[in-house]
């Protein structure tokens, strides 16, 4: 499900918030071994925000989070690939 | 089907691992879990055991989701509107220069949906695209906004609960214009290049990447290879063919 919001800045108070629940960023680890790698790619972030044509202002969120984190969270947005042929 | 050591299989029509695949530029490979790095099933980085470089995403919510989904019993790559990448675009520029590859993917992608690996978009110019699912079954090499150097369309692909090899030959040196492509789909017959222009010699736009920014992918994905150079024939090709379709039972 993607959301957007009205400005970068409340993205930021919804993100903010979610990033510090969920411990990112943190380092992850290595399927096999079980541990922690720490060379590998760390999260960094839950999300990102993009831009569309039209200057709307959205991000993925899954739907688990979406739930757990509603203060602040943006409006549903209803994103559609249209891919070029 | 037990996991075996990738590189102790011999070279063979057999469906063994073939020897020049651990010198490919790409061969990301879901089965193998120590290529995998993630947190609580998602997948921050699936490292390359061909050449080029490994594969990341460092945001969360884009990350695909591993040891949710298996084909053949074995783990695939689970995605849902993810993205991976690579993060030098000079990296992959062979696959729009003109160098002769192919590429070999096993995928299931589920109704109404595709999976894309591109160096570019189609309205921005300059790099490669390989489009496989449902609506679309593509391969084509982008010269620049509005045309195309190598362009092969299946049309519309399967989709459902079983995988699919798919796989392509890019042959640009010393094919007919005509033959300078071919797309298949679990070895059926293939579909040839529609277009005849001059290869783009410019790097592409972005680095190479399993999704692109904003798409909408959904998809299993258990093993990804591309092989170039030398090793880039049709008869390595349905070594890799054979290889996968004996480890992922696909047809």
């Amino acid at each position: 499900m993607h959301y957007s919001w009205e400005s970068q800045e409340a993205f930021d108070l919804w993100h903010e918030g979610v990033m510090q629940a969920l411990g990112i960023p943190h380092a992850n680890k290595n399927l096999s071994s079980g541990r922690v790698d720490k060379k590998a790619q760390w999260t960094l972030s839950y999300t990102i925000l993009n831009v569309t044509k039209d200057n709307i202002l959205y991000a993925k969120v899954e739907d688990e989070i979406a739930q757990q984190f509603p203060d602040n969270l943006g409006e549903q947005y209803d994103y559609q690939f249209e891919f070029e042929i | 089907m037990s996991l075996v050591p990738w590189g102790i299989w011999a070279s063979s029509g057999g469906g063994g691992v073939p020897a020049f695949l651990s010198s490919a530029p790409l061969w990301l490979d879901a089965s193998d879990s120590a290529t995998i790095t993630q947190s609580d099933g998602s997948v921050s980085q699936w490292n390359n055991k061909g050449t080029l470089e490994n594969f990341v995403q460092d945001s969360g919510s884009l990350q695909p989701l591993t040891g949710s989904a298996t084909i053949n019993g074995l783990n695939a790559i689970q995605f849902s509107a993810d993205i991976m990448g690579a993060s030098t675009a000079s990296d992959w520029a062979f696959l729009n220069n003109g160098e002769t590859y192919f590429f070999a993917i096993v995928l299931r992608t589920p109704t109404d949906k595709f999976v894309n690996f591109a160096t570019q978009s189609a309205s921005a110019g300059v790099g490669a695209q390989f489009l496989l699912g449902n609506y679309y079954t593509f391969f084509r090499i982008f010269r620049g906004v509005g045309g195309s150097y190598i362009n092969v369309d299946l049309g519309d692909g399967a989709v459902g609960t079983s995988a699919i090899i798919y796989s392509g030959l890019s042959d640009a040196d010393s094919a007919t214009a005509s033959e300078k492509a071919q797309l298949r789909i679990n070895d059926g017959s293939a579909s040839t290049n529609s277009n005849n222009v001059s290869p783009s010699t410019s790097d592409p736009g972005y680095a190479f990447r399993i999704g692109l920014e904003d798409s909408d992918l959904l998809g299993d994905l258990g093993e990804v290879i591309i092989v170039s150079g030398e090793d880039a024939t049709e008869t390595n090709r349905q070594l890799v063919e054979n290889y996968l379709n004996a480890k992922w039972s696909v047809f």
